[in-house]
């Protein structure tokens, strides 16, 4: 039986590491938790750099998971069970992502008031570190009130903001001005990602951020663009 | 009902428009749930779950509408389309029950406000009929 004969994966097998996300995602959907740690830290040790774990496995994963559950093949709590385990292996993974050497740059990751959905930038957020920016990722959820407070305490040089639900957009565009009203001509770079901006062209703009990057390596080319050219 | 056609970028909608909109948002999804629920035909497979479940529907549907008109980005509203018409036969919700309610939807918005303030509306939601119509053309 092919592995993937319970599931209609979607995983272009041309990809990099395809046959790496395809065994992760099964050991995910079998409730083998140990096993997709395994395979994600070994992987590690035979020298796949975090990075392509991150792009072409985790970020893999989650697309097929969410997939999944949209075409009613895994219900709500296995999608859960699956995101939770990814973000416990990605934790395990951390003495390898926290010991870059520091650039004397500094972001602050943060979901919008009442954004759940927290992988994507907490993903975001790790590989800025391990550019070796500082990084302060404050998660889902995040009233503006304490990000504002936040960005007057950490004086960031950038600010990603991340929404998946397209009806948290609006917490975004209110953000954006939030910060823009609070800093004013002093206010960090904003740069805004999630699953509407990477459907609606250009509603990053509509929002009023500086920029948006679909994925967490164009995030950081993008961010060193901006901040070169204030 | 006449096919329109639709911009891909409307003018935003926000200040006394939107919040009017937003004022009127629970009584807009009570109605349009209200008037849905009279075709026993697109909701009997719901049983006693067919309330509530028009209400979710018709939330998401007008939050849809709110996000579009603050940005004035009609792309919030085409990616939903497919994504709806993929998720929503999972939970038995037929793409034509879908169409009929974003009829009613827009019916009962301009019962409800201004004329001069619905036709503001008009365009986003007659984007999002005449996405659903293209998606279940191309299903």
């Amino acid at each position: 039986m092919p592995e993937n004969a319970q599931y209609d994966l979607k995983i272009d097998q041309t990809a990099p590491h395809a046959g790496l996300a395809q065994e992760f995602i099964q050991a995910l959907l079998s409730a083998e938790s140990h096993q997709a740690n395994q395979i994600a830290l070994q992987s590690v040790e035979n020298g796949i750099p975090v990075k392509d774990l991150y792009m072409h496995v985790f970020q893999v994963s989650q697309r097929e998971i969410g997939h999944l559950w949209q075409t009613g093949q895994i219900s709500v709590a296995r999608e859960h069970f699956c995101t939770a385990a990814t973000q416990v292996i990605i934790s395990r993974l951390y003495p390898h992502i926290f010991n870059s050497q520091k650039i004397g740059k500094k972001l602050i990751a943060t979901c919008v008031g009442g954004e759940l959905h927290e992988i994507g930038i907490r993903m975001v957020s790790d590989f800025f570190e391990m550019e070796g920016w500082d990084t302060y990722y404050l998660g889902a959820n995040s009233p503006d009130e304490s990000v504002i407070s936040t960005i007057k305490d950490q004086q960031p040089d950038v600010v990603g903001i991340s929404t998946t639900m397209y009806f948290n957009v609006p917490q975004v565009q209110e953000l954006i001005n939030s910060i823009r009203r609070e800093f004013g001509e002093t206010s960090p770079t904003i740069m805004v990602g999630g699953f509407p901006f990477l459907m609606a062209k250009d509603l990053w703009q509509q929002v009023g951020a500086d920029g948006f990057a679909p994925d967490a390596q164009q995030a950081i080319n993008l961010a060193h663009q901006l901040i070169t050219r204030r | 009902m006449t096919d329109v056609t639709v911009e891909k970028n409307l003018p935003p909608i926000r200040g006394d428009i939107l919040e009017k909109f937003q004022a009127l948002r629970p009584a807009i999804i009570q109605e349009a749930a209200r008037r849905s629920l009279q075709f026993e035909d697109e909701v009997s497979q719901h049983g006693e779950k067919a309330e509530s479940i028009l209400k979710i529907g018709l939330t998401f549907t007008v939050q849809a509408i709110e996000a579009a008109m603050r940005t004035g980005n009609t792309g919030i509203i085409d990616y939903q389309i497919p994504w709806g018409l993929d998720r929503l036969t999972v939970d038995k919700v037929q793409p034509q029950h879908v169409l009929h309610r974003f009829q009613i939807l827009k019916q009962v918005i301009n019962a409800s406000m201004q004329a001069e303030t619905a036709a503001r509306i008009n365009p986003y939601i007659d984007q999002l009929i005449q996405k659903q119509k293209e998606g279940m053309k191309n299903a």
